[in-house]
């Protein structure tokens, strides 16, 4: 994957995105478990999804939970439009401005989802779970989503172009 | 980024929460193993309109001391920012700035 560059700004301000068919079928997946994730399970009954819907109001329990009856629903329905989105846009080789950003979005999601299930230091690597071939497996694809990550990062910071 | 510092409970006695409507409300985004560094930058100034360096100077602060205020103002105006942060997948709360 070094050098390789998945996703290039254009001069008609549409975004070109090169992923491998193997690429697009990973993230199809990922979407697909996700969405069925989000759709049964909550932040209480799964922990790895406490992550992605932390509290606001640490001080006060009471204005939490006004908080959250404010924004929780909003927050999750978000969530998983920016995954539909992410699911188009693996089968798509042109993306607009507002695809990369919900596929970001998305992105982040799955790789705090993931983070969270490996309980990942900024510094772990890949011998950390050398002993247990689904961890290690879980922590490639991780590593994976970073390095998209980082790539639609440049690519919506400019320097893709 | 390092530590995955969890938001600390501040404990205020009842008796204090006066209402005093001039006190402003900050939004504090805390430091977690996640977030990649270049992410954190981009969302703030993506969201706040920061420039490069004082996005990356927030970063920095949040990563080495395992927060920073990003954001103040008025409540409603903070409960925005923390859900559209929260939008983006970074761990932030709010609370009044005393």
């Amino acid at each position: 994957m070094a050098g390789r560059l998945a996703i290039r700004r254009r001069a008609d301000g549409t975004f070109g995105w090169k992923l491998t068919k193997n690429e697009r079928e990973v993230l199809t997946h990922l979407a697909k478990d996700f969405r069925a994730l989000l759709t049964a399970e909550t932040p209480s009954s799964d922990p790895s999804l406490q992550r992605l819907f932390p509290p606001a109001r640490t001080d006060d329990p009471v204005e939490e939970l006004e908080y959250e009856r404010k924004v929780g629903d909003s927050l999750l329905a978000t969530k998983l439009e920016q995954l539909t989105i992410l699911e188009r846009c693996a089968a798509s080789r042109v993306l607009s401005e507002e695809d990369v950003l919900a596929c970001m979005r998305a992105v982040n999601d799955l790789r705090l989802v993931l983070g969270t299930r490996l309980d990942v230091r900024e510094d772990s690597d890949p011998a950390d779970f050398a002993g247990d071939p689904e961890r290690r497996s879980t922590f490639e694809l991780y590593a994976y989503l970073s390095w998209l990550l980082e790539s639609l990062i440049d690519a919506m910071s400019g320097s893709g172009s | 980024m390092s530590g995955g510092l969890a938001p600390v409970e501040v404990r205020r006695p009842r008796s204090e929460e006066v209402v005093e409507p001039d006190i402003p409300w900050i939004v504090i985004v805390w430091n977690d193993p996640i977030n990649l560094m270049s992410y954190v930058t981009w969302v703030f100034q993506k969201l706040f309109g920061y420039p490069k360096a004082k996005a990356e100077k927030l970063m920095w602060d949040v990563h080495t001391k395992g927060k920073a205020v990003v954001a103040s103002g008025e409540k409603e105006q903070c409960e925005i920012h923390v859900s559209a942060l929260h939008g983006y997948g970074l761990w932030a709360t709010m609370q009044k700035d005393r």
